[in-house]
């Protein structure tokens, strides 16, 4: 019985090449593009899980009482265990707290680095709260927390 | 090309057409849609700024003070002179916002809204001018708003009804994707109270009216991103 292998078709053996090279790559590319929506949803997710944590939880208890949309003018300790907690499960946070004007009243947590974050870019939210200064100085200012994966 | 090329040809055509089927459904199945993480967000920033209004105080933003007069017709009296003046700087925006709202009465008879003369004419100018900054301000540019002040309308005849409301808006679009969050707050006087003042002028029998002893006020914040 005649053999015929796809090497002695030339054009056949360009065809099949070409089209299992093409369609590689527009399945990587598309992969590419899920893991990227995907991971933008897990981190901004996870970003807006811990926000609202820290603003409602974390930084809300002043004393013994915890206020709503009110949180403590500087780190506490409360945010420092949570800061711990996160840290052994492999998220990395930053927080600020900044007045409207843009002045940092306190910040806790070190900056992303841009290098070893390449493919593990940080995700950012802020929300605004009020800031308990003393019982007569409650300016509005911004929560801005950012997350990324160690 | 014989017949068998031919067929090589076939199976990658149609091994081509299940990749790209992979491809499409890769493209099209993502965790989640992209707007359920932006409605999240715009949702808990109506939160956000809901609460954060409710404990910040007007000194932080400039302060607040106004002097009692009418439109055009400032108590310019030497004896008033800083008697009509009253500042409300240690006050919440929340707070504010709500005592504005007892500046804006309205009345409907007969389904017409009668203008009254308000005695806090600055108060309800500054009230706004400070709310508003405020709201421009933590919504960054990323949020266009509408503030919402509003009791329950009290039927004081078959043909009248009363209520307070004073609205701030940064734009006056109606927006059919807004998210809006809506907290409930007393004001710091009754219905009672509020009535009496008009009782004679309008003929209100308060004995038959079935007031709620507190003024309630429904505070709802509307955010749509921009």
């Amino acid at each position: 019985m005649e053999q015929l292998s796809v090497g002695e078709d030339l054009f056949v053996t360009i065809s099949v090449v070409g089209l299992i090279v093409l369609f590689s790559v527009t399945l990587a590319h598309s992969y590419h593009n899920y893991a990227e929506r995907r991971n933008t949803y897990e981190g901004l997710s996870t970003a807006l899980d811990i926000a609202g944590r820290l603003k409602n939880d974390v930084l809300a208890k002043i004393g013994d009482f915890v206020t709503y949309g009110l949180i403590s003018a500087a780190p506490t300790t409360r945010l420092e265990n949570y800061f711990n907690l996160l840290r052994s499960q492999g998220i990395e946070l930053r927080v600020e707290v900044r007045k409207l004007d843009g002045e940092l009243v306190w910040s806790y947590g070190d900056e992303p680095d841009f290098l070893t974050q390449y493919f593990s870019p940080p995700c950012s939210v802020s929300f605004p709260i009020a800031i308990n200064q003393s019982s007569s100085s409650r300016p509005l200012g911004e929560l801005i927390v950012k997350v990324w994966r160690a | 090309m014989d017949e068998r090329g031919i067929g090589y040809v076939a199976d990658m055509l149609v091994f081509a057409l299940m990749i790209s089927f992979a491809s499409a459904l890769l493209v099209k199945v993502s965790p989640a849609d992209v707007r359920t993480i932006d409605d999240r967000y715009t949702a808990n920033f109506a939160d956000s700024t809901l609460l954060a209004l409710q404990n910040a105080t007007a000194n932080e933003l400039g302060g607040l003070r106004y002097e009692l007069g009418f439109s055009d017709l400032a108590l310019n009296l030497p004896i008033l002179s800083g008697s009509a003046g009253r500042d409300l700087g240690h006050k919440t925006l929340m707070q504010l916002l709500v005592e504005d709202a007892l500046c804006n009465l309205h009345i409907e008879l007969a389904g017409v809204d009668i203008n009254l003369i308000k005695l806090s004419q600055d108060m309800d100018a500054k009230v706004r001018t400070l709310l508003k900054r405020a709201l421009d301000r933590l919504s960054g540019g990323l949020f266009e708003y509408r503030l919402i002040v509003r009791t329950k309308p009290i039927d004081i005849s078959p043909v009248a009804k009363v209520w307070f409301e004073t609205k701030l808006e940064s734009s006056s679009e109606n927006q059919q994707r807004a998210f809006s969050k809506t907290i409930t707050m007393a004001m710091p006087v009754s219905w009672h109270d509020l009535l009496s003042r008009c009782q004679e002028v309008y003929h209100i029998n308060l004995s038959s009216l079935e007031l709620e002893p507190n003024v309630t006020a429904e505070i709802t914040l509307e955010l749509w991103p921009r």
